[in-house]
């Protein structure tokens, strides 16, 4: 039936990116636009004592300059949080800071200048008189008696707490246990890096009193709704949000930031387009950065392998404000997730969102769901040494089988569909798994330090069924919007309130289109990101466009059809229930005779001339809907990495990286590998080489590419790469998310693959990211005798 | 930022000690001093030009003198902030005589926020060596200077008074030499330096070889996927 989905189709999106084509925030050009920059403090905590403008003022070509309390007496709002868990205390975040900042980069003054040049200069003639305070970075070290409070009024810097699961059958695992293992681990602090930094340009319409602002965001619609509802105060109606092509989000840009307010705030003052562009170092300094847990846990096991209980304590570091949706990330994106794919009676998670003097922390690719993998698969990995077992059979014991599902996790989720063993088979075959292990067996006899990682790794994706958000603290729903106008000459203009930023969205809901209403993918154009166009949708992250937006896309498309079928059976005078709809070639006809079909064109223009149109049936021919999920989906993965360490240096390079992924249908699957391949490189990273530092002070000491190390082609082997497929029961186009299962799954793979390495020299753990240094450091002290129970940091 | 360190002077204490409280003496020897003005009994202000990596930034500084032992010790609070950042330290400072020669201990804790520590970070101990190291250099040439003032066979009793000849501070190009310098004499063990600095020029021309073929390649590269994009079109 599908000409289109399924197949392998060139992202039509990409001849406009590669050629340099694509519309970016920071391509925008207004006539009179002016130049907005940001003062930022250098300090990591510290009290501001006063503000003298004057000197930026007097600077030629300086137009304004305003300070926080200047946007506070100009009406702005406080940054609100779109997720409140229990007792949360969530303190005052202003667009720009008024009394105290709080992290380096904390936002004081705005200067708006004729051009970029003379605004960045004027920045070096604000004079800002600091007193400086003592700072807190650490997560867990910021609740400890006597830790400075990034808030006055959040005691002991906890913002929130949260646990789940079942506690009593957790304490009785560990009891009843043969074998426990433990892990001390820190899941190190991530910075998004998207491709194009954040930008925002705003035009005001004095006349209208209407604003446009084009921002870089994943979700305009929600932007709009806080810009109105909290922080701006343009009504909805008089708010045109437009997210153009847009860089990279990664999460980064989901979130409400203060530039996003201040310039259009600024816009409106002086009566001229005003334009802000991040430089990197901003983006480093103010992007809401990513993971960044200090957790204890520890697995409680029969003799035999099979898990009992699991028991989860994580200090997850929110940053010095919180972020848009922060407390979702460490809470119902993490502990609901702690069953991984295994059936373990007794889990019990605990956390405590602190506050610190670092840039906030939010969803960043994973989300909560590579944390939680993380520390399990470590676990299990532990387990399996300690029992002797093969990390693969203790997996595959554990497994919750395929005929179990829709199967109950004891921590809120249930899984909707899964054949963890059928992933694990390819894997295992693709990979050679037992030769690898003989091939390992024989580098180790030869003095190499050869590893095998594997991780078994399960994602909640698609978020989500919106009265589930709303108990579990979400402000909003979750549901997407998908709107379908067919035009009189039978072309079709597409409208998603999900977003691409990199997803290739204008290619895969075009192939799933063009199937559903049997045109041409060419006549099918797709539209996202404009408020003024496109119905109020939630955007895109938590891979949940296809099983979300998708979803909406197609309901759309069955009441096309259903309309269209309408139209045909009234002049072709047939009872609607004897139509056929030919989905190959959207002819419609009557049951039996296809020759006396009428075409797509034909329908849709009888629809918008109205001149025979059945009694009562409306012209036109557009349709909206509003898709509310049952359930997330969950997609699952089996990732293989073969990594070899160089005992000289302490330096790890991938041999073998095989990535078999259960993403349920597929719509186009050169799509979904660059997905999963991007997201392993992700997830590699974070493995191997990125880390957000900062000092005591909280000084941040990677504020540049130089100092923060990305994941580059060099250090990756060609990925092997290869899917399962079990639909999801509850979405029409039966898939699941792909977009993060890559970075999800690949970290904890390599760390794995590190550790099964250094095995033999009795090394346990070392904290991420694995770097050369630490390695080398690890295997000094373990072969100098002094610290053969692990090494590192 | 901890900063350590002993050096040795040709030169008695007493010849030393009014040298490290002279601030015409200190803003000459110190790269990037731009000025230093005693304004107190123990009080400085000064302003330093500083360029760490991609940083370069103007600092108008503070310096206290505490706990002055003449002609032993002192300690020191520095306190200086300019666009690029700030700075924020306290050192300690110890003369030892041992006969003709004077050795200084001196440490110190420094603080750098901004722009030169997240941006200049990787760069910023061995620049802040850089500084101190041709501080000293300089400081040795002043105080030779002065001793070889001394020892000259004088006629009138006037000479004392003449100030003895400054020797110039170092340009800012003379710092990133002395920053270069520093870098390699971390990087590479003496005997292996000039065979490497040979081998380190030829991959330099070999970079900047590959550097020039490569884009010339990423063009015609760009210009083919151009042109098959157009054609598929």
């Amino acid at each position: 039936m599908s000409r289109y989905v399924g197949k392998s189709m060139k992202r039509v999106e990409d001849p406009r990116f590669i050629q340099g084509k694509g519309k970016y925030v920071a391509n925008i050009h207004l006539p009179n636009m002016a130049h907005l920059a940001i003062k930022r403090s250098p300090y990591g905590h510290a009290r501001i004592k006063s503000i003298d403008t004057s000197k930026a003022k007097a600077l030629p070509g300086v137009i304004a300059v305003y300070t926080g309390q200047d946007l506070i007496e100009g009406g702005v709002g406080k940054l609100p949080c779109g997720w409140n868990v229990p007792d949360i205390k969530v303190p005052d975040r202003w667009p720009l800071t008024p009394d105290k900042v709080r992290h380096v980069g904390d936002g004081v003054a705005a200067v708006v200048a004729e051009t970029p040049y003379i605004a960045y200069d004027a920045l070096d003639l604000i004079e800002v008189d600091y007193e400086p305070l003592p700072a807190v970075v650490d997560a867990k070290k910021a609740t400890e008696p006597g830790a400075p409070l990034v808030h006055d009024n959040v005691p002991n810097n906890i913002s929130y707490t949260w646990a789940l699961g079942d506690k009593e059958a957790c304490d009785k695992a560990f009891a009843e246990a043969d074998v426990v293992v433990e892990l001390e681990l820190v899941n190190q602090r991530l910075i998004p890096n998207a491709m194009e930094p954040r930008a925002a340009v705003a035009q005001w319409n004095a006349a209208t009193e209407e604003m446009t602002l084009w921002t870089t965001s994943q979700n305009p619609h929600p932007i709009r709704l806080l810009l109105s509802a909290f922080t701006l105060g343009i009504p909805e109606n008089k708010l045109r949000v437009i997210s153009p092509d847009v860089g990279g989000g990664f999460g980064s840009k989901i979130f409400h930031y203060p530039e996003e307010i201040i310039t259009p705030w600024v816009a409106r003052a002086i009566n001229r387009p005003v334009k802000w562009v991040a430089t990197r170092t901003e983006s480093m300094m103010t992007d809401s950065q990513g993971r960044d847990h200090v957790t204890h846990c520890k697995l409680a096991l029969k003799k035999d392998g099979t898990m009992t209980g699991l028991h989860v304590q994580t200090w997850s570091n929110q940053g010095a404000y919180i972020s848009t949706f922060a407390p979702l990330i460490p809470t119902a994106l993490y502990i609901t997730l702690l069953s991984g794919l295994y059936k373990i009676p007794g889990i019990w998670g605990e956390m405590w969102g602190t506050l610190t003097n670092t840039v906030p922390v939010d969803a960043y690719r994973g989300a909560g769901r590579p944390e939680a993998s993380y520390l399990l698969e470590r676990l299990v990995d532990l387990a399996a040494q300690e029992l002797g077992m093969d990390p693969i059979e203790i997996r595959r014991k554990n497994f919750i089988p395929a005929n179990e599902f829709p199967y109950q996790t004891p921590v809120a989720f249930m899984y909707d569909s899964g054949d963890y063993h059928k992933l694990f088979d390819k894997a295992e075959e693709l990979a050679d798994y037992k030769k690898m292990r003989q091939e390992q067996e024989k580098a180790r006899k030869e003095g190499r330090l050869i590893g095998i990682g594997v991780a078994g790794c399960i994602e909640a994706s698609g978020p989500a069924p919106s009265a589930v958000a709303g108990s579990l603290g979400s402000a909003v729903g979750f549901w997407e919007s998908g709107k379908i106008r067919i035009h009189p000459s039978g072309k079709v203009t597409v409208f998603t309130g999900s977003h691409a930023h990199g997803q290739g969205h204008e290619t895969t809901f075009a192939q799933v289109i063009a199937d559903e209403l049997g045109v041409n993918i060419e006549d099918v154009e797709i539209v996202h990101g404009d408020t003024a166009s496109v119905p109020f949708g939630m955007g895109t992250y938590g891979s949940r466009s296809a099983a979300v937006g998708g979803s909406a896309l197609v309901r759309s498309a069955e009441r096309i059809r259903a309309k269209m079928i309408k139209i045909a059976a009234h002049q072709l005078e047939a009872a609607e229930e004897d139509m056929v709809y030919d989905q190959d070639s959207g002819k419609i006809y009557v049951k039996g005779s296809p020759d006396r079909a009428k075409s797509f064109a034909e329908i849709s223009l009888a629809a918008y001339t109205a001149h025979n149109l059945p009694e009562g049936l409306e012209p036109g021919l557009e349709e909206t809907a509003f898709y509310d999920p049952a359930n997330f989906t969950f997609p699952n993965s089996a990732h293989i990495a073969q990594v070899e360490v160089d005992r000289e240096t302490g330096e790890v390079r991938i041999l073998r990286y095989v990535a078999v992924d259960d993403v349920g249908k597929v719509i186009n699957p050169l799509i979904v590998e660059g997905q999963i391949v991007g997201g392993i490189a992700q997830g590699v990273g974070q493995a191997l080489w990125e880390h957000g530092v900062y000092d005591e002070n909280g000084q941040l000491l990677t504020g540049s590419l130089m100092d923060y190390a990305m994941p580059r082609a060099d250090g990756f082997p060609h990925i092997e790469v290869a899917r399962t497929e079990t639909p999801s029961p509850h979405n029409p186009l039966g898939v699941k998310g792909a977009g993060e299962m890559g970075t999800i799954a690949a970290t904890v793979a390599i760390a794995n693959g590190v550790m099964d390495a250094l095995a033999p020299l009795g090394i346990k753990h070392i904290d991420m990211p694995l770097t050369a240094e630490k390695i080398w450091q690890a295997i000094q002290n373990a072969t100098s005798g002094n610290g053969a129970s692990g090494g590192g940091d | 930022m901890k900063i350590e360190g002993t050096h040795t002077f040709n030169a008695p204490r007493n010849v030393v000690w009014p040298m490290l409280l002279d601030p015409q003496v200190l803003a000459n020897v110190m790269p990037g001093c731009e000025k230093l003005e005693k304004v107190g009994e123990n009080d400085y202000t000064g302003v330093l030009k500083i360029r760490v990596g991609p940083v370069q930034g103007t600092f108008n500084g503070k310096v206290t003198l505490n706990n002055l032992t003449p002609p032993e010790s002192y300690e020191m609070v520095v306190d200086g902030k300019g666009p690029a950042g700030f700075v924020k330290g306290n050192g300690r400072l110890r003369l030892e005589e041992n006969g003709d020669t004077t050795t200084m201990h001196y440490e110190g804790d420094v603080q750098v926020g901004g722009r030169i520590a997240s941006v200049g970070q990787r760069l910023l101990d061995t620049s802040a060596r850089a500084i101190i190291r041709q501080s000293l250099e300089g400081l040795d040439q002043q105080v030779n200077a002065r001793m070889q003032a001394q020892n000259a066979p004088t006629s009138s009793a006037d000479t004392t008074d003449t100030p003895p000849p400054l020797a110039a501070a170092p340009t800012q190009t003379e710092f990133a030499l002395g920053v270069a310098k520093n870098f390699l004499e971390e990087l590479i063990p003496e005997e292996q330096r000039s065979d490497l600095m040979t081998k380190g020029l030829v991959l330099l021309g070999t970079l900047l070889l590959i550097r020039l073929l490569g884009n010339w390649w990423a063009n015609r590269i760009a210009h083919k996927v151009a042109r098959i994009l157009k054609e598929s079109a």
